[in-house]
């Protein structure tokens, strides 16, 4: 993932009523409808959350009757993924390396 | 969201010994990094040389361990450019934390990027100058000290 696109993301995830329509819908996929007759904003606000969601590539749109109806796409949170794994692996080495370096001394 | 990457291990040296293992430029060239700079104060320099590459920041806060008093070293470090300029711009933030145990001391450290630290400290991300404002791109010590 391009760093821009994570900014995106992050930029997406910053706002605390996307995180909660966000949580709400990796429950269960809902139109801008239903999410606005849940939350305490309008759906005016709610499509528009919805959009700047849908375009960091967190939430995909599809047809329901009348209605678009969007569900959390899980793949852009791997960038999230690969920077706690790569950071945890560098800590794992350099913390063998301090355990190493301390255990060698005698005890204080 | 868990944008955050925590480690905890028990060290068979009392807290003392192990601050000078995280502060000490002699001993972090020995773990942390091939070459270590570290100014022990708030907004001090924290340069550290890995391989070929190097990762630069400042320094939040340096309280060493006194008695059964916990001792905590936080400084932010992102990828510098050769030349000791700002890099890519994705600081993290680190944290060591030690607390003495029974015959040891307990290390727990924790690695951090700004969305969740801010939103620990409840920044109010909508904010103008919040998160949400794109001019908003670097995260300096005011902001840190909420």
């Amino acid at each position: 993932m391009s760093s821009d696109a994570a900014d995106a993301v992050f930029d997406a995830l910053a706002d605390p009523m996307r995180r909660q329509l966000l949580a709400r819908l990796s429950a269960h996929p809902a139109s801008a409808t239903e999410l606005a007759g849940e939350l305490p904003i309008s759906r005016q606000a709610v499509a528009k959350h919805l959009t700047l969601l849908s375009g960091a590539g967190l939430l995909q749109r599809e047809r329901a009757g009348r209605d678009v109806r969007y569900r959390v796409t899980p793949a852009p949170l791997s960038d999230a993924v690969d920077w706690i794994s790569e950071v945890g692996g560098q800590w794992d080495a350099r913390l063998a390396r301090l355990s190493a370096a301390l255990g060698s001394r005698p005890r204080h | 969201m868990a944008d955050l990457m925590q480690r905890e291990l028990v060290l068979p040296v009392a807290p003392p010994a192990v601050w000078r293992a995280l502060t000490d430029e002699s001993w972090l060239a020995r773990w942390l990094a091939d070459e270590a700079r570290l100014e022990l104060r708030p907004g001090g320099d924290a340069r550290f040389r890995i391989g070929d590459r190097t990762r630069a920041g400042w320094v939040e806060e340096a309280t060493p361990p006194t008695g059964e008093r916990p001792g905590r070293l936080a400084f932010w470090w992102e990828d510098a450019d050769a030349d000791g300029g700002p890099g890519d711009g994705r600081a993290s933030r680190v944290c060591l934390e030690l607390t003495p145990t029974e015959d040891g001391t307990r290390l727990r450290v924790v690695e951090t990027r700004p969305l969740d630290v801010l939103d620990l400290v409840g920044t109010p991300l909508g904010a103008p100058g919040g998160l949400a404002d794109p001019g908003t791109e670097r995260f300096g010590p005011a902001l840190v000290a909420v």
